[in-house]
């Protein structure tokens, strides 16, 4: 029995797709009951909350896990990342309203004091300090675009699929910190001691390259 | 816990019973071959630990101000400190030496884990470059995992010169991206990099099948059909086949990728795994750049193994049976505690009871599990599981408490 770490919420669906694509069964994983562990043939799954995936695996309560780029950077957990799957895609960014942007212009000094409201505190600090920028973080749990709107913070760092969320409550684009998409990652446990059954997955992988998602 | 920073731990009952049994145990065992113990300094200078450490161990060294006024650090690491201590303690003509130590380290947490401090043990056989060196210490290890009766533990076996060897053909910024996804374990960027780097064709098909050389023994035949002639496989099959002579054959993997501190270590590198933990409980290798900069020359091998780790879900019993509870009586205590020292002598764990009241006092025995309960100013015994007195000439402590 495998038992792999999914992240609940808008991915889940778009992790079924990608295990199925991986010839694993998760057809109980289309309509999800309110069971957080999910038993398949050979595999169980265990529905975890995107920001808690990283963990289950490290701890070995999981052997694999299907998890955004975005999670692995701001939880920065040492795991073995196997493969892009090309799923998920989306953009992790930086927003600001119209009359912000023009502070951003510039770089350097012009930032210093920068309130960033964000759902990712280890990024954004880590991108503002490469900047040289010291920044305060108003570290939020969702809803991010209403910060700026509010007067809570000047700036937002989060990540954007098609830019109508942001649109829609008057925030742009300043600047992209990174690609993001869905990754599968194991433990460093099973890479050793599952590596037979990894490598016929990465086998499936390589004619893409790492890629095992046709997102077109 | 009361009047302790975040991250730091008092350990006490049975978890401390534990680690104190898992250190006898490893010390036993390793003095048996010729290992000396060692008890490093709290503290260490900043500088050494700054200059000598890995990187991934440099970024995580919690710094402090010593009284003197130098900048110093909480022990990061132990075989620094053994390192140190051998080289300006020992004249070269001394040795090999060997060493072991089983003491905390502090290190700032790397997510999800949130402990400073934890207790390391480990050992390190300096001047001796044989593989017999790292045969001896291999099998040492998996000894004391077996000692410690660690469950499902097994080692993975690498040599960190094959993938030095296969970088050092390539342009340095690849051989630097290459290294660092590595490092990472990030596979997915290791192949991006691949793709878009400017490799010689000879070198492309090894380095694209590195991750993928890992598993049991057989793996072995496949990288000497795959790695260039130069990258050498031996060192790691001399161990694997050195190790299933000896009895470990099932518990023994091989990894060539393992990128385990490429800067620190200079030949055969591994991990220990155990239990349910998805990531390493130890590990260890072969190691020369830490000799250098302390003016060594040669090489060493040593490991570490986090014991809290290793312990974690331990539920045996190790606690001495609790076995007489003695009442002083009317005794004045210098005369009970002599009275009390004759049964201790006797090799009977005795604990003091200086309650005034004798019911109050045969109550608290019970409540701690005793089998017995003694008066010293009449001798009398009793027996509290059967409720019985026993005349002292009759009484043996054997079972103690069931």
């Amino acid at each position: 029995m495998i038992n792999i770490a999914i992240p609940t919420g808008r991915m889940m669906k778009e992790c079924a797709t990608v295990l199925g694509q991986l010839g694993l069964s998760c057809s109980r994983l289309e309509a999800p009951d309110r069971a957080l562990i999910i038993s398949e043939k050979d595999c169980r799954y265990l529905l975890a909350k995107p920001m808690d995936v990283p963990a289950y695996v490290h701890y070995g309560a999981a052997d694999m896990a299907l998890v955004g780029s975005d999670v692995l950077m701001e939880r920065r957990v040492p795991l073995v990342e196997l493969a892009d799957t090309g799923a998920g895609r989306c953009r992790l960014v930086i927003a600001a309203p119209d009359h912000l942007v023009k502070r951003f212009a510039p770089s350097g000094n012009h930032l210093n004091g920068l309130k960033v409201a964000t759902k990712y505190p280890n990024i954004a600090t880590s991108f503002f300090h490469s900047l040289g920028v010291k920044l305060e973080i108003v570290h939020m749990h969702g809803s991010v675009e209403l910060a700026p709107l509010l007067g809570i913070s000047d700036c937002i760092l989060d990540i954007v699929q098609s830019g109508e969320t942001l649109k829609a409550n008057g925030l742009k684009v300043i600047q992209e910190v990174a690609q993001v998409s869905m990754r599968l990652v194991a433990s460093r446990r099973f890479t050793q001691t599952g590596w037979s059954m990894i490598s016929g997955i990465m086998g499936a992988l390589r004619p893409w390259k790492g890629r095992i998602y046709n997102a077109d | 816990m009361k009047g302790l920073p975040k991250g730091f731990k008092s350990i006490g009952g049975i978890e401390a019973e534990r680690i104190e049994r898992a250190r006898q145990v490893f010390f036993e065992l390793f003095t048996g071959y010729g290992y000396r113990l060692l008890l490093p300094s709290s503290v260490q200078l900043f500088g050494p630990c700054w200059e000598c450490l890995s990187g991934e161990v440099r970024s995580r060294i919690v710094s402090l101000g010593t009284p003197s006024g130098e900048t110093g650090c909480l022990r990061p690491d132990l075989t620094l400190a053994a390192v140190s201590y051998l080289s300006s303690h020992y004249a070269p003509e001394e040795r090999p030496l060997r060493v072991c130590y089983a003491d905390r380290v502090y290190r700032i947490p790397s997510p999800p884990d949130n402990d400073v401090e934890y207790f390391q043990i480990g050992a390190e056989l300096l001047g001796w470059e044989s593989e017999g060196a790292d045969i001896e210490l291999l099998t040492l290890l998996l000894k004391t995992l077996d000692a410690l009766d660690v469950k499902e533990n097994f080692i993975v076996i690498g040599d960190v010169t094959i993938l030095s060897s296969l970088l050092k053909e390539m342009p340095e910024s690849s051989s630097l991206a290459l290294r660092e996804a590595l490092t990472r374990r990030s596979f997915s960027s290791f192949r991006e990099i691949l793709d878009r780097a400017p490799i010689p064709e000879s070198l492309r098909r090894p380095l694209e099948e590195l991750p993928y050389l890992r598993g049991g023994a057989e793996v072995l035949e496949r990288a000497t059909k795959v790695l260039p002639k130069n990258c050498s496989t031996g060192s790691v099959r001399n161990l694997v086949e050195a190790l299933a002579v000896s009895g470990f054959k099932d518990r023994v993997l091989v990894d060539l990728s393992i990128a385990r501190e490429l800067d620190y270590y200079s030949g055969p590198v591994f991990e220990v795994f155990c239990g349910s933990h998805g990531r390493p409980v130890g590990g260890g290798g072969r190691y020369d750049g830490l000799l250098s900069s302390f003016g060594v020359l040669g090489q060493a091998i040593g490991f570490s193994l986090n014991l809290d780790l290793l312990l974690y879900g331990d539920t045996s019993s190790i606690s001495k049976p609790l076995t007489v509870m003695s009442w002083p009586g009317d005794l004045r205590p210098e005369r009970a505690m002599r009275m009390a020292a004759e049964l201790a002598a006797c090799g009977v764990p005795v604990e003091m009871s200086w309650i005034d009241q004798r019911n109050r006092s045969i109550e608290l025995a019970r409540r701690r599990g005793y089998r017995w309960w003694t008066d010293l100013s009449d001798g009398s015994i009793f027996d509290l599981e059967k409720n019985t007195l026993i005349e002292r000439a009759d009484w043996s402590p054997e079972g103690g408490r069931t």
